[in-house]
């Protein structure tokens, strides 16, 4: 993270409470994971190097320690079991040897934590099922379809082929001066769900010269707020995108929304999809977050 | 109220925080937090007293009459200025920040990691004894895992509450700071810090 970025991000977790408990959530979570040994040992051994060499912190790893053994001591396991965790913290502290994230953990807590909250928030999915992306979407009449789909759940189509691949092959081929329909990536995201996700690598989505749009379709278990809105931003940086009043499509378990944007919004790096609900009362909640990687071909 | 501020500065400062006098007083320890969390994370060797220090700043530019129509935002470029000034060791008090290298702590060996151990867990159990039954039962509620997912945990405790789920989280969070400082003094007070 550059010096820019961290000030924008310090200058984002100022102005909004929301975002700083955040950073303090996840900061309690990395510490909690060390404390309950569910760090494997390079990265125990790297959060012992860079974390634990300010005072300040290495009390706080003390009292998760003494927190963890209080609950042990009442017979119940502390948060966040070994067998699930344990996924997610190797998500969190795996990122940092990617070159892409450049997040190498350094002195800076403020690194971790802008990296710990773009893991702890993105590993908020659905358990047993492939973290970040689908193999299979279903068409509106509830039934599945299967199409080619990358390892990263990636649809990448002309637009009315996103609608229906297998629709395409009776289609007449488009007469010379046509205008071509926009090329679309399609990413299917899976929301909701435990923050001890199983562990998989964060979603990514290649993006040729060539494309046009993208199409960001995020599944829900459920849909009972009154209406959602969601944001788009750089990991540990500005908003790029944002949608208001968007409304959920049912499917068969769940709903399904999308949201449409302009590839050239995209440039290549990390984002997180922060999908907000407005309850009946008016009150709004952070539904799901959802983390992706934007590669340019 | 902080050392170096006079009784009407601070009155100033709370009320330009807000009109009601307990809502101030929350949004300045929110504030406080903010901050020295800030200089933590920033590697500074005094939190709470830079914190402290952007806080008297604030609340004299406030005395002085200067209009400052964010104050959050404002607490965030002084507290750039005084991270800067106290990385440079102007502040008269503090090393500069290059000069101090914190050390890792010291693997203990194993008789002395059990009794430190131990030594936590009794200024723990302590620290939970001293605080209300149900702030205590809440903390452990939050933090226990077993059956189910945490999400569906909390969320059911959230509603069992009648909280947000975000509320649960900051009102734990509160907590949680709260046994942190208590722990800590404690530890301190037994020579173990």
């Amino acid at each position: 993270m550059s010096d820019a970025e961290r000030s924008e991000l310090e200058r984002a977790y100022f102005e909004d409470p929301r975002l700083f408990e955040q950073l303090v959530q996840a900061e309690n979570e990395l510490v909690d994971a060390y404390a309950r040994e569910l760090l494997p040992p390079e990265r125990c051994e790297r959060f012992e190097r860079h974390y634990l060499t300010h005072p300040a912190r290495r009390e706080r790893a003390r009292f998760a320690r003494s927190l963890a053994a209080a609950l042990e001591s009442r017979g119940v396991p502390p948060a966040a079991a070994p067998a699930r965790a344990e996924p997610f913290w190797r998500r969190l502290l795996g990122s940092l040897s990617r070159p892409k994230l450049a997040w190498a953990f350094s002195a800076s807590l403020l690194l971790v934590c802008a990296v710990a909250v773009w893991f702890y928030t993105g590993a908020e999915r659905r358990p047993r099922e492939p973290a970040g992306a689908e193999r299979a979407t279903r068409e509106p009449d509830g039934g599945e379809s299967r199409r080619p789909v990358n390892d990263s759940g990636i649809e990448t189509a002309r637009e009315p082929e996103a609608v229906s691949a297998e629709k395409k092959k009776a289609r007449p081929s488009p007469t010379p001066g046509a205008k071509a329909a926009p090329v679309v990536a399609t990413l299917v995201l899976t929301a909701g769900g435990t923050r001890s996700a199983e562990a998989a690598p964060p979603a990514v989505l290649p993006l040729a010269a060539s494309t046009e749009k993208v199409s960001l379709r995020l599944n829900l278990r459920e849909a009972d707020y009154r209406s959602y809105s969601a944001v788009l931003r750089r990991a540990g940086g500005g908003e790029v995108f944002s949608w208001r009043r968007v409304t959920p499509k049912a499917a068969k378990s769940g709903a399904t929304i999308t949201f449409a944007m302009p590839a050239r919004r995209l440039t290549e790096g990390d984002y997180v999809l922060t999908l907000k609900g407005t309850g009946d009362a008016g009150e709004v909640e952070d539904v799901s977050v959802s983390l992706f990687s934007v590669e340019r071909k | 109220m902080q050392a170096g501020l006079t009784a009407d500065t601070f009155a100033g400062l709370l009320s330009r925080l807000d009109a009601d006098r307990e809502r101030a007083g929350e949004k300045y320890e929110d504030l406080r937090r903010t901050l020295i969390r800030f200089f933590e994370w920033r590697g500074a060797p005094f939190p709470e007293e830079h914190a402290d220090e952007v806080l008297n700043r604030l609340a004299r530019k406030l005395g002085e009459g200067v209009e400052i129509r964010n104050v959050r935002a404002f607490c965030h470029e002084v507290a750039r200025l005084v991270l800067l000034e106290s990385a440079k060791g102007r502040d008269g008090r503090t090393e500069p920040l290059e000069s101090i290298k914190f050390e890792p702590a010291a693997s203990p060996d194993g008789a002395s990691e059990e009794a430190e151990k131990e030594l936590g867990l009794a200024c723990l159990e302590d620290c939970l004894r001293a605080l209300p039954a149900e702030s205590a039962g809440l903390i452990l509620e939050y933090y226990r895992g077993g059956e189910g997912g945490q999400i569906e945990r909390r969320k059911a405790l959230a509603q069992r509450l009648g909280l947000r789920r975000d509320a649960l989280a900051n009102r734990v969070q509160r907590l949680r700071d709260k046994l942190e400082r208590c722990v800590s003094d404690c530890l301190r007070k037994k020579g173990a810090v």
